[in-house]
């Protein structure tokens, strides 16, 4: 599976982190993932891989609201005032 | 979130921290979609979806706009913002210069039962250079601080039904300015709308009469220094005013705007193309 996903990626510029504790749930592949950022980043957006429609401006518009300082650490989409994905989440969430 | 387990968990931290939470409201469906098999995701390919349009009259790439009502029953839109002339274009009527990708709105035909389309009726100021700078209390309040509020003030009500004076709503986003939002202040059903707030309401800020005001009580003003903007309408119905988009409109100067580095806010630091 990972390897499809690698084939997918082709030549994209992207960093691929593996998770071998796939099995055990979401969250390793995301505890993976956190592991493998660099130190210097703000945030992240947790995209999910079964979500094919979420476009860059979807992105752009999280990435746009997400503000810290001003007490928006946890970006969240909504349509229609339902909650969906991905969520941009503040650094300061990693650890916890 | 190295805490977390299994595939839950993460919406619990949400809650956990409501009160530095954003919604942001999103133009389409594609935060909702899961695709959990081969043939679900063979359905959507042959729908066609995986190539979504952008809303129409929507284009974030788009030089700038927009709109000018050009119906004196909806006086007109348009003028300055932040010492920059905004680009006044025609409004097309329904039925008579409208373009197949303009977005348009029918101020006269509304029926009750189109409540609900009503409903989708947004207006949308994006700011493409926002810059947010801390100024002192005694400093002049920003001039543009009423003109922004007249364009954006359609003095009749979207709806016949309502009161003229209802207008709309300015409503500016918080300091990073996310969106400048424009709401139909004309109760309900146009009450429900906004296209951005957080969860205890604070993204969905004041007025824009009040945008400058002390609002976090630490004697300095939160000036918004607007150098281009970009206004679109969305709507889910159709018929009447048209937001056109004027693809071949050149850019508006850009002002230079001097800033002292601790005024700087972050998302000054990487303008929009375009």
């Amino acid at each position: 599976m990972a390897d499809a996903v690698d084939d997918a990626l082709g030549k994209l510029p992207v960093e691929r982190v593996r998770n071998p504790d796939y099995a055990d749930g979401l969250s390793t592949s995301l505890k993976r993932g956190l592991a493998a950022l660099p130190a210097d980043i703000d945030g992240v957006v947790v995209c999910l891989g079964d979500m094919p429609l979420i476009a860059g401006r979807d992105l752009d518009r999280l990435i746009a609201a997400f503000n810290p300082l001003e007490g928006r650490a946890i970006v969240v989409p909504t349509r229609r005032g339902k909650r969906g994905n991905p969520v941009l989440w503040s650094r300061q969430f990693f650890p916890r | 979130m190295m805490a977390l387990s299994g595939d839950s968990g993460a919406r619990k931290l949400i809650d956990e921290h409501a009160d530095l939470v954003a919604e942001i409201e999103m133009d389409n469906d594609s935060v909702l979609i899961d695709i959990d098999t081969p043939e679900a995701l063979a359905e959507l390919r042959e729908a066609g979806q995986t190539k979504r349009a952008a809303p129409a009259g929507l284009d974030h790439s788009a030089n700038h706009a927009e709109l000018v009502c050009e119906r004196s029953r909806c006086g007109s839109i348009g003028g300055e913002i932040g010492g920059l002339e905004l680009e006044r274009l025609q409004i097309a009527v329904a039925g008579q210069r409208a373009r197949h990708d303009d977005v348009v709105f029918d101020l006269d035909q509304i029926e009750a039962e189109d409540a609900a389309r009503a409903l989708e009726l947004r207006v949308e100021v994006r700011v493409d250079h926002p810059l947010l700078a801390r100024q002192a209390a005694r400093s002049p309040r920003p001039r543009f601080d009423p003109s922004i509020s007249s364009l954006l003030t359609i003095d009749q009500s979207l709806s016949p039904a309502q009161p003229a004076a209802a207008g709309f709503r300015v409503i500016i986003g918080d300091a990073d300015l996310v969106d400048v939002l424009a709401e139909p202040d004309i109760g309900r059903p146009f009450a429900g709308l906004d296209a951005a707030r957080d969860v205890n309401g604070r993204h969905r800020s004041a007025p824009i009469s009040a945008a400058a005001a002390d609002r976090d009580g630490d004697e300095a003003e939160d000036r918004l220094i607007v150098t281009r903007m970009r206004i679109w309408l969305s709507c889910a119905a159709a018929a009447g005013i048209v937001v056109r988009r004027d693809r071949g409109a050149e850019t508006l100067p850009r002002r230079e705007i001097k800033m002292q580095k601790d005024q700087h806010h972050n998302d000054a630091e990487s303008p929009a193309s375009g």
